[in-house]
């Protein structure tokens, strides 16, 4: 592998393991494996499931490395490959599970105060810890809780900082199309999560 | 700037990507709007939020699996990036061409398309397999080949054999198919050696009434010659007639126009009657038979048709045909149908030479043509020939416009030749010829009796050079 190769963009990346170098592709999974696993887990909503669509994401970028005419960024290339295969496994299941909000918690019996009921009141006084330790679940469970069109968006935007412009070539739709779907996502999100506004500021600051 | 500018660029301007001075207008607008603050303000909520999106580590095997796969596929991947790029990593190819034809058989073997191609082949195959034509021939221990046994679904059917040759006859009178019940197998031996004068008397007696012994079978309706003399005014006219059946042999036929003389009402029904005299049987041995009775509608002879003692008759079965053995020549004497018969049984039929002999018929008028004719065509079906000659000669004289003059023509002719007059006999089938009806069948006559002078002409030479050896 050639010196600096991190450095490398991901189209020479792509084209040295066209090449027959496997470690090229190594980088170029080690680049794409953790937003793209994250991106498919909040699509999809199912860990194993998960791990499983992103073997085979990569494995089709292996298969079809030939393909790839560089015409686009490999990055784009990779989420359309990426999210088609969330659409169809989103088609072959019969339901999604989202948790509710107000639905309850870890309690062993399923009784218990809702996560609202309990994050109530606590923001000045509780354990902050504990509270980071909940808010995170809830967020992720408010994304997963987001319509398809903008929960993609959202994803793309926040998990791979992808320009608005190349998320608008990946879900082929105009940019700003993609711009609105992200504050409808934005908003949508902080009215799930209000009562955790305070909370995240107190910790930016 | 209004609201709705100013929100559709408030990612931006919340998210900093816009341009300072870009921003300060919008910055300036969110200011004094509570809505577009409001809205700034949740999208700010938002991403702090979106930050606190917990962002999952991939699992290490799931890192190996792909690396795994990868590098177990590095080769194919290689050919694939090499058939673009134009190269392809070195020493892949034992590898390659194995993992190339997997992965075009794992492509195929699952399709519908393959699957029904399998199951029409093995279809096709199974048929082929039970043609008989395909199988292999069993091989016997001395090398012999023996044809498999084709089984019934193979077999010639029975009914495809080829059929027996029909015997189709042409009838040299009217150059038709000869009916069945006209085919007579017993007429060529009894013929004597000089068949082309035998053709030409067939010809010649098939144009003359049917002969006293005939058989007429008329449904409906069974008449006699009306001009047939009684019997005991015609010993010499049967005798004459015993003579001529004796002589040879005459088909008779009864033909649509002959009917008018012979039983006038049932002309189209008349069937065929035969006569025939068997030399071998004797002086006056006649067989007559009557044929296709019961294929005509005809039931058998009737108690009216009586069979007289001497004859010796030879009842057909089912099929009605009649052979009478006339034993006598008396029995050859013109059958006659009881005057009772006529008209009076219109189911009946007398179809026996030994008909009980009827009382004389009516003396037809001899002023007109047609009456003449008649009684000509009587004197010589009778035998009478000389007398029937005069009165053909008669008819034709005195009634030259009569509208059955060819027929009556041909007719004379025909006595001419019996009575070995050839000149004559040309000169009216010549004047017959003028017919357009009857010109055919004048020519042909003329044209036998052309061809009969010479052999009748050579046969007393040949008579006479074995008498000097």
């Amino acid at each position: 592998m050639a010196r600096g190769a991190s450095d490398l963009p991901d189209e020479t990346l792509l084209r040295q393991f066209g090449s027959g170098d496997a470690e090229a592709f190594e980088m170029l999974l080690s680049r794409y494996e953790r937003p793209l696993f994250n991106f498919i887990l909040r699509q999809v909503g199912e860990r194993t499931r998960s791990e499983e669509l992103l073997q085979d994401a990569f494995l089709r970028v292996v298969e079809r490395a030939g393909e790839f005419k560089g015409e686009s960024k490999f990055s784009t290339w990779l989420y359309t490959i990426a999210r088609n295969l969330c659409i169809d496994e989103s088609r072959k299941m019969v339901f999604r599970r989202h948790k509710s909000l107000d639905a309850t918690t870890v309690g062993e019996d399923g009784e218990g105060p809702s996560l609202v009921e309990r994050t109530e009141g606590h923001v000045a006084g509780a354990d902050r810890s504990t509270i980071a330790l909940e808010l995170r679940p809830r967020i992720a469970a408010a994304v997963e809780a987001l319509p398809d069109e903008q929960r993609e968006v959202f994803l793309l935007r926040e998990l791979q900082h992808m320009p608005f412009k190349e998320i608008a070539v990946i879900v082929g739709v105009p940019e700003n199309t993609v711009k609105s779907r992200m504050r409808y996502a934005l908003e949508r999100l902080q009215e799930a999560l209000a009562e955790y506004a305070d909370y995240v500021a107190e910790l930016e600051e | 700037m209004n609201c709705e500018i100013v929100q559709s660029q408030l990612l931006d301007l919340v998210g900093g990507s816009l341009q300072a001075d870009a921003a300060a207008p919008l910055r300036a607008h969110v200011d004094g709007c509570a809505a577009c603050r409001a809205q700034a303000a949740r999208i700010s909520g938002g991403m702090r939020l979106a930050k606190a999106l917990p962002v999952e580590a991939v699992p290490r095997h799931v890192h190996d699996a792909v690396m795994a796969r990868v590098r177990a596929g590095r080769a194919p991947a290689a050919r694939q990036v090499g058939a673009v790029g134009g190269t392809q990593a070195p020493g892949a190819e034992a590898s390659n061409g194995f993992s190339r034809f997997m992965a075009w058989l794992s492509g195929f073997v699952l399709g519908p398309q393959v699957a029904m191609a399998m199951v029409l082949m093995l279809m096709v195959g199974v048929g082929l397999y039970y043609l008989p034509g395909i199988r292999q021939s069993p091989q016997v221990p001395g090398g012999a080949i023996v044809n498999a046994d084709p089984g019934d679904e193979a077999g010639p059917s029975a009914a495809l054999e080829p059929a027996a040759p029909l015997d189709l006859r042409i009838d040299a009178r009217t150059n038709r198919l000869q009916p069945a019940a006209e085919v007579m197998p017993e007429r060529t031996p009894a013929r004597p050696a000089s068949t082309g004068a035998m053709a030409v008397e067939d010809t010649l007696a098939a144009l003359l009434p049917a002969a006293p012994p005939a058989v007429a079978l008329i449904p409906g309706a069974v008449t006699a010659a009306p001009a047939l003399p009684p019997p005991d005014a015609n010993d010499e006219l049967t005798a004459a007639l015993a003579q001529e059946a004796s002589r040879s042999v005459v088909s008779l036929r009864a033909e649509p126009s002959l009917p008018d003389a012979l039983g006038g009402g049932g002309a189209g029904a008349l069937a065929a009657a035969e006569e025939r005299a068997d030399a071998t049987e004797g002086v006056g041995g006649v067989r007559t038979r009557a044929s296709d009775s019961a294929s005509a509608g005809i039931p058998a002879p009737s108690p009216v048709a009586q069979t007289t003692p001497a004859l010796d008759r030879e009842a057909a079965a089912p099929m009605a045909r009649l052979d009478t053995e006339v034993a006598s020549r008396r029995a050859v004497s013109p059958a006659r149908l009881a005057p009772s018969g006529v008209g009076a049984m219109p189911s009946a039929t007398s179809a026996s030479p030994s008909a009980p002999v009827p009382a004389a018929a009516p003396a037809p008028s001899t002023t007109t043509p047609a009456a003449l004719h008649a009684a000509a065509r009587g004197q010589s079906r009778a035998g009478a020939i000389r007398p029937a000659i005069a009165g053909y000669e008669a008819l034709l004289s005195g009634h030259p416009s009569y509208d059955r003059a060819p027929e009556a023509m041909l007719e004379l002719a025909e006595l001419y030749r019996r009575v070995g007059d050839p000149t004559r006999a040309r000169s009216w089938l010549a004047r017959a010829e003028r017919s357009p009806t009857y010109a055919a069948r004048a020519r042909l006559a003329r044209t036998q009796l052309d061809e009969q002078a010479p052999a009748r002409s050579a046969a007393p030479a040949a008579a006479a050079s074995s008498a000097a050896e």
